[in-house]
């Protein structure tokens, strides 16, 4: 009775609610059909007629009823499920009149006894990849446009699919499918649709593939599914872009450059030209990677990335010539690489050619601080260079089975040059008394050959992380030069000064020829350490063949001075071993071992009949830590420690007579030095505050150091010969640091960095008085800030500002301490009506020192104006002046020693540029077209 | 007696009826639930992959083909009870990656969400970047769609749903009604069952169940994450807009994930 009233109560409550709101209640109670066993837990669902979707959802109770309040006027779907039985579906109406809807008994039935009737089991579409193949081609059946991918699989015999999508193949059926390896869902057309069309496919294969369980345990529980994996065509890419820009300027500057690439499936030609005398010489970052080979990109294992840039005047990293003097180029390329086999095999090859010719004066002024006196020295230096080069190049890739690929490269480079330089130089003592002075001129014409073949076969072993890789490497350098050495050198001797002339021609014949092999091999010890095990072997044999001939009293040179021609012949063997250990554990990163090398040398000097033979063990230990708290947070601690073995040079130098007032002797007693490095940074950047720190620094020691003992005459004529010196070791340290971060309120980015770096080094001086060590130190505190602001599409700016403070001391000799500064800024704004203004600026100042008493200060300051035409912004016009201000003078200065140099050399100075741009590019089926 | 006899009946009834239950399906309240995250990272690097970044990232990606299989597969687990359920991450002890090219965020993304079916509230520990935030909101409202296709997970019966969240992210979720609690992986809760599988075709991720343990689950090891700054939904989606508001629409678009 108490119950009765509670129900009720119960019943006007949520009659009231519903009459207010007009909510229904919808009610009932499950049970089993053929046993009326009561169904607790059953699942009750009312989902919207209209598209399914989830209205409202409960359970069954103990006693199979349940109750479903709350729910609004409208076409409904009720779906009552329980595990293993048919699913009961009915549609019904709520309107006001119904409040609610009582269904009684709703009796579920076994799935044993309706399976088809109702439900569809078994996915329509599904997941995976292994086993035995067929595979279908496409190509072979029909496809009207547009027709979906169940209609090409229609096709394919023994292959049915029912109303539902169900496939059925080779009468069993396809509970999973795949595109591309990964599991195809399916799209609700009515939430989202992804056209998946037949022309897309590329293939289908059916296989029986072990269920995921065997696959993941490897034991192979006899358990086998269908699957269908559907490979789509990579996506269709052809199409051409390309530049086309040219410019003209005041003082006889101009640049052209035209770019081509067309690509079609994997196929990709380019074709580059580039002219002109402003110093643009080659392609730029962004044109290399697009018109030429990859910009010299390399990827390690782990992913890392590293650019390496070439280093010729062609090939520099942002294309502009860095050199001094005026460079006139004209340097042109093709490109060509293909993947093919299913990207089995790949070729990527090159071809370029380009002259460079460069014209210039440099003229050095410097002060050598000598127990002695002092010597002032003036250099004048008048060039003109010209060079004409042509490299083909070819890397042909396969993989020869899964595990075993092999990598085939081939260069080979002719290059042909002209050189002619001119020399007035002077020496004086403190008392601007003269000392020596000399007046050269040198020609040369050279014609150099180079090949390198390469190949390097890697193979996976069965373990995982085992591997083993040769590399055979074979190399031929040629070098023939034919030249002039015309002197007229004066020097002050006790009987006043002795003028003496040299007049010779120089042909030089050098060719190298070297092989090398290198095996690794790599051995995981446990899932975290490795170990790679290396040994190389080098042979080299090289001829140098120089000979000097004085002119005969016909006018031809055909005298031989045996003084200054040798010939000899070089025989080097290098076997080298190691074995370097790899720890790696979550964040941790350890590295340690060592390589070793013996080295045989045998050096013949023909002239005098005379063999030296060599031999060296040289070690490089290594060891690292690195630690990554996170992907934006590292800490790397490194040492590495290496012999420094003597050079020829410093051994047996080929003597010449180019400079007489500057000669190297030999000295066959040099052992190597040993030079030990300790390096340490520490990086973190958080993005969301756009914080960044870095810390790095690095010492490092040289003991027993090779160092040059420079004897000096009191006319100036200098004799360099080095020696070991085991009493001091030679150190360098830098430090630099950086700390940057956004500056919220003012909506920038700020830093700050501090930087410091040092050397300390020894040489003897020996003048007519007496022997001396000197002690160079050098060393540059530095600090600046910086500013950055960016925002897309409007404007960025960067710029820099910071002091320098330089510190040069020898212990023969005077200081040269002296402070500096220097900026740097650039900028982009965008205007309205497509102008966009670039510029940026480098400020140098170089403040007085006790030796040199002269500041300098520069300020190059470049600006453009340019304004992009067409729908596209394909047309570019840019008004450019280059070095505003015309402050350009090529400047350095240097301190060696006791040596202070400084030097000043003729550079690209103002110019006003026109030029016009365009950029054109056709894409895909030929719809889009630029122009 | 008559009434003796309706008690009789009514008890035998009673006694049958429980007794047949016993035969009944039995239905899952508390456990844990290992699952599988799939990530299809050739289709997810190839995605990234356009005109002006191919000269490095093809090669970088040709490198990563090379050096790894094309699903990148992590455990996460799911422990729940009728009331509550926590979804965390196994620890990982492989390395980092190094490569920012061949980096994905979504596939990367490991939140901690401890969800509460009684309040239909979350906090959700998440990674950004550098920064840990702890999300506490209402649980994602899903306009689910319920089909009639269904497919077996860890052994359990699963209907599939489907549904747009975030706008434009198109899910495909496979529940079970065999597990009474209407929770599943990541926020993703709401279905008349447990959530054993869930798929974003259009982001090549998926999260399947690997196995379904029941066993009693103690108030400890549903322990909600603490650690982090507090902020809600709309905050955390503020703070991200701020820092990358400079970088464009494409950007923002990409840090959507972080609401995921």
């Amino acid at each position: 009775m108490k119950r009765i009233l509670l129900l009720l109560c119960f019943l006007n409550l949520i009659s009231f609610y519903v009459k207010a709101q007009s909510l229904h209640t919808i009610k009932g109670k499950t049970i089993d059909t053929a046993s009326t066993i009561i169904l607790a837990g059953t699942s009750i669902a009312v989902l919207n007629a209209k598209d399914s979707t989830l209205v409202k959802f409960t359970r069954a109770t103990e006693n199979g009823s349940f109750n479903l309040s709350g729910i609004k006027n409208g076409k409904f779907i009720l779906l009552v499920s329980y595990p293993k039985y048919a699913d009961f579906v009915d549609h019904f109406t709520l309107d006001s009149t119904n409040l609610i809807k009582d269904y009684g008994k709703i009796s579920l039935t076994g799935m044993a006894r309706i399976l088809s009737d109702v439900i569809v089991k078994g996915n329509r579409s599904a997941i995976k990849i292994k086993g035995d193949t067929t595979e279908f081609d496409p190509k072979a059946y029909n496809i009207e446009p547009n027709a979906k991918i169940e209609d090409l699989i229609k096709q394919f015999p023994g292959f049915q699919i029912d109303k539902d999508g169900k496939i059925t193949a080779q009468g069993k059926t396809v509970p999973k499918v795949l595109v591309d390896g990964e599991e195809f869902f399916g799209d609700d057309p009515t939430l989202v649709t992804k056209n998946l069309r037949a022309d897309m496919v590329e293939s289908v294969q059916l296989y029986d593939k072990a269920s995921d369980q065997a696959s993941f345990t490897g034991i192979d529980d006899g358990e086998k599914t269908k699957t269908l994996n559907i490979k789509l065509k990579e996506d269709k890419k052809n199409g051409y872009f390309g530049k086309v820009q040219a410019g003209i300027a005041t003082d006889k500057y101009y640049q052209g450059q035209g770019m081509f690439n067309k690509f079609w499936g994997k196929k990709k030609f380019s074709a580059y030209g580039i002219l002109g005398n402003n110093g643009t010489v080659g392609l730029g970052w962004d044109d290399r990677d697009k018109y030429g080979s990859s910009g010299g990109l390399t990827i390690s294992e782990d992913g890392g990335m590293y650019f390496t840039s070439g280093g010729d005047d062609f090939d520099n990293y942002d294309g502009r010539y860095n050199g001094q003097g005026l460079p006139v180029a004209r340097t042109g390329g093709l490109h060509f690489d293909s993947k093919w086999n299913k990207d089995k095999e790949t070729l990527n090859t090159n071809y370029k050619i380009g002259s460079i010719r460069v014209k210039g004066d440099r003229n050095t002024i410097s002060q050598n601080n000598l127990t002695s006196g002092i010597q002032n020295s003036t250099s004048d230096e008048n060039y003109d260079n010209d060079m004409f080069r042509q490299k083909l190049d070819a890397t042909y890739e396969i993989k020869l089975d899964t595990t075993l690929t092999l990598k085939v490269s081939l260069d080979g480079a002719l290059k042909k040059s002209k050189t002619s330089n001119n020399y007035l130089t002077a020496t004086n003592d403190g008392n601007n008394a003269f000392l020596n002075s000399s007046n050269r001129s040198l020609t040369n014409a050279v014609d150099d050959q180079d090949f390198n073949m390469n190949a390097l076969f890697t193979k996976k072993l069965k373990k995982k992380g085992r591997t083993l890789s040769l590399n055979l490497n074979q190399s031929i350098t040629k070098n023939n030069s034919n030249g002039y050495l015309n002197s007229d050198n004066k020097r002050l001797t006790a009987n006043g000064i002795v003028d003496s002339l040299t007049n010779q021609l120089k042909i030089n014949d050098i060719a190298n020829n070297a092989f090398k092999l290198n095996l690794a091999y790599t051995e995981p010890l446990s899932k975290t350490l490795t170990v790679i095990v290396n040994y190389g072997l080098t042979t080299m044999n090289g001829k140098s063949d120089r000979r000097s001939f004085n002119q005969a009293a016909n006018g031809s040179y055909n005298i031989l001075d045996t003084l200054y021609s040798n010939n000899f012949e070089l025989n080097q063997m290098i076997n080298q071993g190691g074995a370097i250990f790899n720890y790696k554990k979550g964040k941790t990163v350890i590295n340690f071992g060592s390589k070793f090398s013996e080295v045989n040398f045998k050096q013949e000097d023909v002239y005098h009949n005379k063999t030296y033979i060599r031999n060296f063990i040289n070690y490089m230990p290594q060891a690292s830590y690195q630690y990554r708290f996170s992907q934006q947070k590292s800490l790397r601690v490194s040492y590495t420690g290496n012999t420094n073995q003597p050079s020829l040079d410093q051994l047996q130098p080929v003597r010449v007579n180019n400079d007489p007032f500057n000669i190297t002797v030999g000295n066959q007693d040099l052992r190597p030095s040993f030079r030990s490095n300790i390096n340490a940074n520490y990086n973190s950047y958080k993005v969301l505050t756009n914080q960044s720190i870095y810390l790095s620094g690095s010492y490092s020691f040289t003991t027993n150091p090779i160092i040059s003992d420079v004897t000096t005459d009191n006319i100036g004529k200098s004799t360099y010969r080095s020696i070991n010196y085991n009493d001091k070791m030679q150190t360098n340290f830098y430090i630099y640091s950086q700390f940057s971060r956004k500056i919220s309120f003012l909506d920038m980015n700020v830093g700050v960095n501090l930087d410091a770096n040092g050397s300390s080094s020894y040489n003897f001086i020996t003048t007519n008085l007496n022997r001396t060590l000197n002690n160079t130190k050098n060393s540059t505190y530095g600090g600046g800030v910086n500013i950055s602001k960016y925002k897309e599409k409007k404007y960025s700016f960067y710029g820099r500002f910071g002091p320098t403070y330089n510190i040069s001391r020898a212990s023969i000799g005077s200081n040269s301490d002296g402070w500096g500064l220097s900026g740097y800024y650039s900028g982009n704004l965008q205007l309205p009506k497509k102008f966009e203004i670039n510029t940026d600026g480098e400020y140098q100042y170089n403040g007085k020192t006790q030796v040199l008493t002269e500041s300098f200060r520069r300020l190059i300051w470049n600006a453009t104006v340019s304004k992009k035409f067409l729908k596209s912004e394909g047309l570019k016009t840019s008004f450019t002046v280059n070095d505003i201000l015309n402050q350009n003078v090529g400047f350095d200065r240097s301190a060696t020693n006791t040596t202070i140099r400084q030097t000043s050399y003729t550079t690209i100075k103002r110019y006003f540029m026109f030029s016009v741009a365009w950029d054109f590019s056709k894409m895909g089926g030929g719809v889009k077209t630029q122009k | 007696m008559k009434t003796t006899s309706k008690y009789t009946v009514l008890f035998a009834v009673l006694f049958i009826s429980t007794d047949l239950f016993a035969q009944n399906i039995h239905f899952v309240q508390n456990g844990i639930i290992e699952f599988e995250k799939r990530s299809n990272m050739y289709a997810l690097i190839k995605k990234k992959i356009n005109k002006d970044n191919e000269s490095w990232i093809q090669p970088a990606f040709d490198q990563y083909k090379k050096n790894n299989p094309q699903f990148k597969v992590s455990k996460s687990t799911l422990t729940f009870t009728k009331d509550k359920s926590l979804y965390k991450w196994a620890p990982s002890d492989e390395p980092l990656n190094n490569s920012w090219a061949t980096n994905d965020l979504f596939a990367d993304l490991k939140n901690t969400v401890a969800t509460n079916f009684d309040t239909q509230s979350s906090i959700t520990q998440k990674a950004v970047y550098e920064e840990t935030y702890l999300v506490k909101d209402s649980v994602r409202k899903i306009n689910w769609k319920i089909t009639d296709e269904t497919r077996e997970i860890a052994g359990y019966e699963c209907r599939r749903a489907n549904a747009i969240i975030m706008d434009s992210v198109y899910v495909v979720a496979y529940y079970s009604d065999q597990i009474a609690v209407s929770g599943g992986p990541e926020s993703f809760t709401g279905l008349p069952g447990m959530i054993l599988g869930m798929a974003l075709p259009h982001e090549n991720i998926s999260w399947f169940a690997t196995k379904v343990t029941e066993i009693s689950v103690s108030e400890k090891d549903l322990v909600a994450p603490t650690k982090g700054k507090p902020t809600t939904n709309s905050g955390l989606t503020a703070i991200v807009t701020k820092a990358f508001k400079n970088y464009g629409n494409e950007t923002l678009s990409e840090l959507k994930i972080f609401s995921f």
